[in-house]
């Protein structure tokens, strides 16, 4: 029969292991997001300023249209940024949740009821 | 970088104080309904750029046609609407926002004042959820910029502005009592002025010249300069609430 001791570490380390392959596996995603998402839509926003930027050289474009069109472009580029950035949050979240999960199972077990949820 | 280092560590306590036995939320939940109506916006948007490509330099594409201040309404009640789902799953500040500002109070060391300063504006990200500014980034261009722009680029000179006003009232009274319809002076205000060949030709390419579509690099289909961001920002939420989606809904 393992102690409380033993059952709490052993369930840290089991934590602690799929906290590692949810790393892992969220490292992947998050590389992914970068190849599918990310770089792909920098690619658009930089034809687009570079479309912006020739009409107002050809005199399409007033100075306020100008002005306006790359103000929206940089806020899509913050909001490509910012998604990127909460994707990586909800991965952490995703790993944390994982290692406490584990943690509140094993000490559960060990006071035999429902201490921690 | 050593300092930089130490106040990530420093960062990392206060999402650490929180292993504590619940479950953590730092970003909002997956919502099915945000992703629908990001989704059919977007369609809406798309549609929308090729009906103003047709009719560029046309009453169609008039900024003070009804039609299209209808629209921009629309879009303006659709994101109000999102924002308002975000507001409800919105987790609020978070031991996650602090530690985001560590690691932003850290990067901005690490660059120094003159490249902080040389930027101009505040941290990319303050909190970790990021949807309300993303919303309201939105907002800014569907109820200020795009009317601005479309007035500067689509608004055609040979329409008055009585000419719009009494589209307007037609179809707001279509079926009404006589008493409601334009009176005969108001509607020979309203006639329209016929453009030279050059003046529809310059009023054409200007307001084309906002949806005109490109090819990119890679071979993708590019929307216009007026909507392209606002297609960025849908596609990014529908793309977020795609990741985050259980595997059901995927």
């Amino acid at each position: 029969m393992p102690t409380v001791l033993e059952q709490i570490s052993t369930a840290l380390q089991a934590g602690a292991r799929a906290g590692a392959t949810a790393a892992s596996s969220a490292g992947r995603d998050l590389t992914q997001d970068v190849e599918n998402f990310v770089i792909p839509h920098l690619q658009d926003i930089a034809a687009q300023v570079a479309s912006i930027t020739q009409k107002r050289i050809d005199g399409i474009y007033t100075d306020v249209t100008a002005q306006d069109l790359l103000a929206s472009e940089s806020d899509a580029i913050k909001t490509i940024i910012e998604t990127i950035t909460s994707l990586v949050v909800y991965e952490v979240q995703t790993i944390l949740n994982a290692i406490v999960s584990a943690l509140a199972t094993a000490v559960n077990s060990a006071v035999g009821f429902t201490l921690l949820k | 970088m050593r300092c930089a280092h130490k106040a990530f560590l420093a960062g990392l306590v206060p999402v650490l104080m929180f292993v504590g036995g619940c479950q953590q939320q730092f970003v909002s939940p997956y919502s099915a309904d945000l992703q629908k109506r990001a989704t059919d916006m977007l369609t809406d948007v798309s549609t929308w750029e090729g009906t103003m490509r047709n009719a560029a330099g046309t009453a169609a594409a008039d900024p003070r046609n009804p039609d299209v201040v209808a629209k921009l309404q629309t879009w303006n009640g659709d994101i109000e609407a999102m924002a308002t789902i975000e507001v409800s799953i919105d987790p609020g500040s978070t031991a996650c926002d602090k530690f985001l500002g560590e690691i932003s109070t850290a990067v901005q060391s690490a660059l120094g004042p003159t490249a902080t300063s040389a930027s101009g504006s505040a941290p990319i990200a303050a909190h970790c959820e990021t949807l309300p500014d993303i919303f309201s980034r939105m907002k800014t261009q569907v109820s200020e910029r795009m009317p601005r722009d479309l007035v500067q680029q689509c608004q055609v000179p040979w329409l008055s502005d009585a000419y719009f006003a009494a589209m307007a009232q037609n179809r707001a009274t279509t079926g009404a009592p006589a008493p409601a319809k334009p009176q005969p002076a108001a509607a020979a205000a309203a006639q329209p002025g016929t453009p030279t060949a050059a003046q529809a030709s310059l009023a054409k390419q200007r307001c084309a010249a906002l949806f005109d579509t490109s090819t990119s690099a890679g071979g993708n289909t590019l929307h216009g300069d007026l909507v392209g961001p606002l297609v960025t920002e849908l596609a990014a939420i529908i793309y977020r609430e795609g990741r985050e989606a259980p595997p059901a809904a995927k």
